[in-house]
């Protein structure tokens, strides 16, 4: 038995299940038309995620779909996900999910976070979206700055080894 | 092989045990020749703790830096134990199998010249004295066949070698003649476990740390970055590759090979190792030989080097002849919990396991358990050291609400840990994976691991009682507990190659030495009879390695 992580534990177990690995996806430039197609669909779905506040930028404005987007390139299993998901939201909203009133897209999204099964594909798809989006997006420099922190290295913290011990 | 080998030594392996053994033997005048299976990591430029996306990867992987090997089924999950599955706040169960499982990689290690010391926290312990004696006192593991009083010296040279800061006062050891730096203060975690602790009548005092509280030996004070596991890039760290290996390279007699591994122990067929058959990554073939040979490959890899060298004067392998190779291993049986503060805290920060409670460490502390445990304090080892893994495990949601939840919590998550003794039984051994091999062709380690209702009991009272600390701190909302039982994930692991007085029951003498292969020796973890009650075990692998160096 091999080692596994609970997150390639779920892709290995659930998408053979659920998404059957279509062979028109495995073409690069198929998948690159497909990843234009849902973009913008992506995009509005993390800005719901992460979208902007007082304090910090939505998640597109940080190109945290593009990074998503790039990471599938490496990942097969993501990016069938994304293509997945994103055309599942699309049909969810009867065409287009960009265009869907925002008191909509909160339904919606409400309904993956807490009713949706992490084993089917909308459950699926909003864990692990959040999950990257919400990695990338905590990572970021912008994000850092508005939380007032700067990379451990190489200052650190030495008003730490100022206090009495 | 000849006899013309420029090399009195040959240590394979460069972690704690084989570092310490080839600054002793060069400090003696030895000519040492280390092997290395992985690369040199350079703390300068490979550790990206500079960098803003620091967070999104934990010690850096090399090509070659991950050593292969597989796990066999573990046992099924019980409703009776349900308690004890890891969880948290945005995922539930962290593990949806009706197994146990590992986690992630399971066995945690770098391969690579300072090997795991790279990524460790650094925590430098004694053992207790009581947990030398488990056989004769418990009827389970076996006796150390040395004592702490034989040990202690070399406790202190490595100490004084590494710039260990921290406390002497410590119950079951003896620091006569240790010259430690002083402790570090605490950071937030530790204040508030600290408080917590004491109102539970436990004692919670400075964790002795490989990290320097000044500037020592050419090193400067560690700077409070809370990364130690993500590697040091001030060479503060008193990992190997600038304590040990740096101070023989000192010497002159130390010649490193890195990214060779030995995939064979040759011999003369009577009772001597002639040599070592290496390997490299583009399949290229060398050759050393040397009087003495010292394997410091770790309790996984010792043993598979050992089983795969079988030949037909040692069919089941080199000192297997008792079939002990392999056996009695032990693992880390540990369980943290983390919970969230409701007050303005910056637990990002500090020394990691700064604080630690040894009240339950000695082998008869635990009511109706045997075997010891300790609690530390672990944000930083439950890698809560920025916003990323808040906005993954602990901070549930999404939206505007989310990210005003991340701008209030940040900071405030406070773990508290515990390690416990890992006694040996009949379902946890190494052995050789026959369906697996390595780019050499050499069969792949198997870990067997099994974990019996006593290990699963005394994880109980480990989790009970980082409950109890994490309430009387103040803390009551919990959102993350991870541990054992569900999930097999390791960092110190024991007891594959026993020593001992009896050659039926053991593998080396008690200086380290082979039974029947009289130029063999071993100096890493594999060696230990027992786990102890949680301490962490280099400090004790370098302090054998050195007493073996100077039996020499």
């Amino acid at each position: 038995m091999k080692p596994l992580s609970r997150r390639q534990l779920l892709i290995a177990t659930l998408y053979s299940v659920i998404l059957p690995t279509p062979p028109v996806l495995l073409a690069a430039t198929v998948r690159h038309k497909t990843e234009h197609t849902f973009a913008a669909t992506l995009g509005a779905f993390v800005d719901m995620i992460l979208p902007a506040d007082a304090f910090s930028p939505a998640a597109t404005q940080l190109g945290i779909d593009q990074s998503l987007w790039q990471l599938a390139d490496s990942d097969a299993n993501l990016n069938k996900l994304l293509i997945r998901g994103c055309g599942w939201l699309n049909r969810e909203a009867f065409g287009n999910f960009v265009t869907l009133p925002d008191s909509h897209k909160l339904e919606l999204l409400q309904w993956m976070d807490q009713s949706a099964s992490p084993r089917r594909l909308p459950g699926l798809f909003f864990m692990h979206v959040r999950y990257h989006a919400v990695s990338f997006y905590y990572a970021s420099e912008h994000i850092h700055q508005t939380l007032g922190l700067t990379p451990p290295q190489p200052i650190g913290y030495p008003e730490i080894g100022q206090r009495k011990r | 092989m000849n006899n013309t080998s420029p090399f009195d030594v040959i240590i394979v392996g460069s972690g704690a045990g084989g570092s310490a053994a080839a600054y002793g033997l060069t400090q003696a005048g030895y000519n040492v020749l280390m092997l290395e299976a992985g690369p040199r990591f350079n703390p300068a430029t490979d550790y990206p703790l500079s960098n803003a996306d620091w967070e999104l990867s934990r010690f850096p992987l090399k090509p070659g830096s991950q050593g292969q090997y597989t796990f066999a089924p573990m046992q099924k999950l019980e409703p009776r134990w349900q308690h004890l599955r890891s969880k948290n706040t945005i995922n539930g169960y962290l593990s949806n199998q009706e197994t146990r499982i590992p986690s992630d990689a399971g066995y945690h290690h770098v391969r690579g010249l300072g090997g795991s010391t790279l990524q460790f926290t650094g925590e430098s312990h004694r053992l207790h004295q009581d947990a030398m004696n488990m056989h004769s006192r418990f009827n389970v593991a076996a006796d150390w066949p040395l004592s702490y009083q034989d040990l202690m010296p070399y406790y202190n040279q490595a100490e004084k070698l590494i710039g260990v800061a921290g406390d002497t006062h410590i119950v079951g050891r003896d620091y006569t003649g240790a010259s430690l730096l002083p402790p570090h203060p605490f950071a937030d975690t530790s204040r508030i476990l600290q408080r917590g602790a004491a109102k539970l009548g436990l004692h919670w005092q400075a964790n002795n740390r490989a990290a320097l509280s000044h500037s020592y030996d050419g090193r400067p004070s560690c700077n409070y970055c809370h990364n130690c596991n993500r590697g040091c890039p001030r060479g503060d760290k008193g990992s190997a590759d600038v304590t040990f290996i740096r101070r023989a390279s000192l010497t002159n007699r130390l010649t490193i090979k890195t990214d060779l591994s030995v995939i064979k122990l040759e011999n003369d067929g009577n009772q001597k190792i002639s040599g070592v058959i290496c390997g490299n990554h583009a399949g290229q073939r060398f050759s050393f030989s040397a009087p003495i040979i010292i394997l410091a490959c770790g309790a996984i890899e010792t043993p598979r080097l050992l089983l795969n060298s079988a030949d037909t004067h040692s069919p089941e392998g080199l000192g297997n002849e008792s079939g002990q190779v392999g056996q009695h291993f032990m693992e880390t049986l540990s369980w943290t919990l983390t919970g969230m503060s409701d007050a303005p805290l910056q637990t990002f920060k500090g020394l990691p396991a700064d604080g630690i409670c040894w009240d339950f460490n000695a082998p008869d502390s635990i009511p109706n358990i045997i075997g010891g445990c300790r609690f530390s304090s672990t944000t930083a080892e439950a890698d809560l050291s920025g916003p990323v893994n808040y906005a993954r495990r602990l901070v549930a949601g999404w939206g505007a609400e989310f990210k005003a939840s991340m701008r209030q919590q940040f900071g405030q998550a406070v773990s508290v840990g515990a390690i416990g003794e890992s006694l040996p039984n009949a379902g946890s051994f190494i052995d050789l994976d026959a369906t697996t091999q390595d780019e050499h062709g050499l069969a792949l380690a198997q870990i067997h691991s099994f974990l019996p209702d006593t290990e699963l009991k005394r994880l109980e009272f480990m989790a009970q009682q980082c409950s109890n600390i994490l309430q009387a701190s103040g803390i009551t909302e919990i959102v993350e507990s991870y541990g054992s039982y569900d999930l097999f994930s390791s960092t110190h692991v024991f007891g594959t190659c026993r020593m001992g007085y009896d050659p039926l029951t053991s593998v080396t003498n008690p200086v380290g030495r082979s039974h029947r292969w009289q130029n063999l020796y071993i100096c890493d973890a594999s060696l230990f009879p027992s786990s102890g009650g949680g301490e962490s075990p280099s400090l004790t692998i370098e302090a054998l390695a050195l007493r073996m160096a100077s039996s020499l």
